[in-house]
């Protein structure tokens, strides 16, 4: 079993509220990330000796053209490419240098700029195997890749629309108390199944709109964390993996599947423990299979576990609290962060909506990277209130 | 039918994407080959909007397993069935096919 992350706190949750469009940089939405994560701990710039960044559309910039940028002198630096996993990713890497001394307090950021050609640039410019093998193909985007992954889930498991769409329904409750959700409208299942077909089976409202934003949130030790006076979460366990399936016929299961058993080890709980669920809800179906491949129902079960399973805010897992990015919007790599970041708060007793009662434990992962047929980055990290 | 594509002197595994180095034993001796194209439908999708402004649309694309190995992305021109037999070739633009 992995070592433990005694002593390591994780504090100041950060969402610069997001914006449909937007005419400044990936720089700009990060920086402003910045200062409000100093502001809200009470430290100068130059407190913040670890930078661990995420984006999509900082190119040709990474967190080394920021740390010039914003005139920091880290002495741990990251850059993590990993858009879903990257929060989970950087929250890992940030806990154990921390415990290692090699930081103080690291500031952990993702952001994303959106305009009418960042999201064709990021199409264009996301890997090697897309490029050659994905984009020519119709340029249908990862709707068209997702859809595919959708299809064989609801084949595999006889599970309908109906089934996924209630995820979304419950989803985008949750958004509609969430005054940052660019998205506050709730749907009705029939909302859900009567929307425009975008890659079938994948439709309007399985799909999240991109969106400009950033999230980011700070790791330190307890004690540094008790004497600045901040409210801040545990780390009980964490997991990643990568390409856990090369070349598997049947994507039915997210990574998380491989080291599940590891992560409720670390943290000596159950799924049954949790009071909240975040998962990557790029599309709700996967969402679903973060849900079996976690434990918290078995492999296809999911459609069963959805439907009995009030995940609302009042419900008894809520699931995605902010309403996720179905609701929030998908701003780039933030996407990735915006799960864990409302962890926080929920837990910190911060929610941006109505607080769920007595939280004491989330789940959160993380998935993404669709390097050519699915997503190769799984992350996932147990989080508990001290 | 025979579609070309890279394999490994090596190892003998067949590429897709292509490499420059083999997915399954790291040689850098790949060459192209002829291999079959025949190929199992994993899952479809029929996609109704495109990045690309002039595309037809509704485009029809399989994931499918090939005998030979790789799993690759196809375009198609009719109805699909996961799990029907295709065959798999290159069209005049480069990209696979189902023929």
């Amino acid at each position: 079993m992995p070592a433990d992350y005694q002593g390591v706190a994780v504090t100041c949750p950060v969402t610069i509220p997001y914006e449909k469009r937007s005419d400044k940089s990936a720089a700009w939405w990060i920086g402003r990330a910045l200062r409000t994560l100093i502001e809200a701990a009470g430290v100068t710039k130059a407190d913040i000796d670890g930078f661990a960044a995420s984006s999509f559309t900082l190119h040709p910039d990474t967190s080394v053209g920021l740390i010039d940028h914003f005139g920091l002198t880290p002495r741990f630096l990251e850059w993590i490419p990993t858009g879903g996993a990257s929060g989970i990713m950087a929250l890992r890497r940030s806990a154990r240098a921390i415990q290692a001394g090699d930081a103080e307090i690291i500031a952990c950021i993702a952001g994303d700029t959106n305009n009418a050609d960042s999201f064709k640039g990021i199409l264009e410019n996301f890997s090697c195997f897309s490029t050659q093998a994905v984009l020519p193909y119709g340029g249908l985007g990862p709707n068209g890749v997702f859809a595919m992954i959708m299809r064989q889930y609801m084949e595999a498991f006889d599970a309908t629309r109906e089934d996924i769409g209630r995820l979304a329904v419950m989803q985008r409750a949750n958004g509609a108390q969430n005054p940052l959700a660019l998205l506050k409208k709730t749907i009705t299942l029939e909302d859900y199944m009567a929307a425009r077909p975008i890659a079938e089976p994948v439709h309007l409202l399985d799909c999240v709109m991109p969106c400009a934003g950033a999230d980011g949130f700070l790791v330190m030790s307890e004690d540094r964390a008790q004497s600045l006076g901040l409210a801040y979460v545990t780390i009980a366990g964490s997991i990643e993996r990568h390409n856990a399936f090369p070349g598997a016929e049947q994507l039915l299961q997210t990574g998380h599947a491989v080291d599940a058993g590891s992560l409720w080890e670390q943290a000596s709980a159950g799924p049954d423990d949790m009071d909240l669920l975040q998962t990557y809800d790029d599309y709700p179906v996967i969402s679903m299979m973060q849900m079996e491949a976690l434990g918290f129902c078995g492999l296809g079960e999911a459609k069963h576990y959805v439907a009995e399973t009030d995940m609302t805010l009042t419900g008894a897992l809520p699931h995605n609290t902010s309403g996720g990015q179905l609701a929030m919007g998908q701003a780039g790599a933030a996407g990735g962060y915006l799960g864990l970041v409302d962890a926080i708060r929920q837990l910190t007793r911060a929610p941006l909506g109505p607080q769920i009662e007595d939280a004491e434990y989330a789940c959160v992962a993380g998935y993404g990277m669709v390097n050519y047929t699915h997503g190769l980055c799984s992350a996932a990290a147990i989080l508990r209130r001290p | 039918m025979s579609l070309r594509l890279q394999v490994c002197a090596e190892c003998g595994a067949v590429q897709y994407p292509h490499r420059d180095v083999c997915g399954a034993c790291l040689s850098t001796q790949l060459e192209d080959k002829d291999v079959s194209g025949a190929g199992t439908v994993l899952s479809w999708t029929r996609g109704h909007v495109s990045v690309f402004p002039d595309a037809q649309t509704p485009i029809s694309l399989a994931r499918v397993k090939l005998d030979a190995g790789p799993i690759v992305l196809a375009l198609a021109s009719s109805a699909l069935i996961t799990g029907e037999a295709v065959h798999v070739m290159r069209d005049e633009d480069g990209l696979l096919r189902r023929s």
